[in-house]
């Protein structure tokens, strides 16, 4: 195996020549999206792009403490993107859904990394920055929809968890039937991608190893692992973030606090 | 009293007898305390003034019903009695002790409550009837079934009813069994919002003759119904109060 054929700018350019068709054919059912279709793929360049240089540094340095720095600093944009993309407000869920993230990725990390592909040194930039990246990424996209189902749903339908209360559960029951509903809400789609992977899609990971020169035995390995891990880490995330944002989302009485929602 | 006299009339005598089988609460010292009382209470929801002055003193056993006109508060204050809305002045006590953030918890541990409409995680009737006894505080009060089947032959429900989706299962039915179920948990107080607003003038009989079989029962009620209200022991005017601030 040989490492993939790298792609000269012209080439890039050459590439970029597709989207006319799918910006054709917004354009031709106005369908207001070309602007922002135009927008984002200028963003998704120069952000991989920026992203190619520091991680050029991140892997010749190859340093444990700037590897760390790295991780809590995506943390902390990670956790200022899921807090945007729901409706709660940052005061009351930044430092749970951080944490969260955190031990999530620690614990993941540190199984991954150390037991499972056994590397003497678990911050070795070549498989901490990707994999960490990776589980961020997922551990943030499943955290939105668990967040965003949870506390819609307690706020829709307070009166029922206001029975529960008024007869006789504690805080943890008459919250069980909404983490039920978030947990089905956020990991379905895990459930189903895992079920269908490799049947109707090439994973994306498989598929940059192979094209990075992977033979496809190990390529496929690494696959199988990073589903469980992302799983696995989503659901740590998930859980912790519902954990400690129920510190500071109820008050002593158990009600839910209107003021954790942005717009109250 | 008469109103009731008259209304068992028109159940003609088709009500099973409530005395036969109601579950009595468990023992609950009140020690001299009224069951609830509340005095110079006021209540606001930002410029909004729900309550003001309000005072009421509720008897252990007694069984009551606030009337008024809408948004006049009679909801807030079955809230006030739970724990979920805080006054703004006045004191609320409920069987002695004053109710505050960290006494919700255990004023809540003797109610039971009926809101208005109920949308409950419960797949089945049974389900739904059952629903408060999964909780650990609840679990040693697991009713047997023959207690469940004269519960729901006092309100005039078949047991079949039970093993029925919920979502299949009439406003009314529905009603009656949350009214079964707030019954068979044996709390000292029972909080009902609007008890009778899905039920016929049979069902609403049947609910208000198993509520009044039960002595020791403090009810505290929501009605805009004249033939529930009739058979309470006393009828609380909440007036209306919308003074600004």
């Amino acid at each position: 195996m040989e490492a993939s054929l790298d792609i000269s700018i012209l080439n890039l350019a050459l590439g970029f020549l597709l989207m006319i068709i799918p910006i054709y054919v917004f354009h031709r059912y106005k369908t207001g999206l070309v602007n922002d279709t135009l927008l984002a793929t200028l963003r998704m360049t120069v952000q991989l792009f920026l992203v190619g240089i520091y991680l050029e540094y991140l892997f010749r340095w190859n340093n444990a403490w700037i590897n760390l720095a790295w991780m809590i600093l995506m943390i902390v944009v990670a956790a200022y993107t899921n807090m945007r993309r729901s409706r709660l407000r940052f005061r009351y869920f930044l430092i749970p859904v951080g944490l969260a993230l955190l031990v999530s990725l620690v614990v993941v990390d540190a199984w991954f990394l150390g037991l499972v592909i056994r590397l003497d040194y678990v911050f070795e930039s070549q498989y901490f920055i990707p994999i960490t990246g990776m589980l961020l990424g997922n551990c943030m996209k499943t955290n939105v929809i668990a967040l965003n189902t949870y506390f819609k749903g307690l706020r829709k339908d307070e009166l029922a968890y206001r029975y529960y209360l008024a007869n006789g559960a504690n805080r943890q029951e008459a919250l069980a039937p909404h983490i039920r509903l978030a947990l089905q809400e956020s990991f379905n789609p895990n459930i189903a991608m895992m079920a269908v992977m490799g049947l109707i899609a090439l994973p994306g990971t498989m598929t940059g190893q192979i094209l990075g020169g992977s033979s496809p035995a190990v390529a496929i390995k690494y696959q199988i692992m990073l589903m469980i891990t992302v799983f696995v880490s989503s659901m740590i995330t998930v859980i912790l973030t519902i954990w400690l944002s129920d510190r500071f989302a109820f008050d002593q009485s158990d009600r839910l606090k209107e003021e954790i929602f942005r717009g109250a | 009293m008469e109103r009731t006299d008259q209304r068992q009339k028109e159940a003609g005598g088709h009500a099973p007898s409530a005395s036969m089988s109601a579950p009595q609460p468990k023992d609950i010292d009140f020690d001299g305390n009224a069951a609830v009382e509340m005095r110079n209470i006021r209540v606001a929801f930002g410029e909004k003034r729900i309550l003001t002055g309000f005072s009421i003193h509720v008897l252990p056993g007694e069984k009551i019903c606030l009337s008024g006109p809408s948004g006049a508060g009679k909801t807030t204050l079955l809230n006030l009695i739970m724990g979920f809305v805080y006054p703004e002045q006045g004191d609320v006590q409920v069987m002695g002790r004053p109710l505050r953030p960290d006494t919700a918890r255990w004023v809540r541990s003797h109610t039971a409550w009926i809101p208005q409409d109920i949308h409950v995680h419960a797949q089945t009737a049974g389900e739904f009837l059952l629903l408060p006894f999964h909780f650990r505080q609840n679990k040693h009060l697991l009713p047997a079934q023959d207690n469940i089947r004269q519960m729901l032959t006092l309100l005039d429900l078949e047991p079949s009813l039970l093993s029925q989706p919920l979502v299949s299962v009439s406003g009314g039915q529905r009603q009656r069994l949350a009214i079964a179920s707030a019954l068979l948990l044996q709390k000292r107080i029972l909080l009902m919002d609007e008890p009778t607003s899905a039920l016929d003038a049979h069902s609403a009989q049947l609910a208000a003759n198993a509520v009044r079989a039960i002595d020791d029962l403090t009810v505290i009620s929501v009605s805009h119904d004249p033939n529930w209200a009739g058979v309470m022991d006393r009828v609380v005017d909440v007036p209306a109060n919308h003074q600004s601030q």
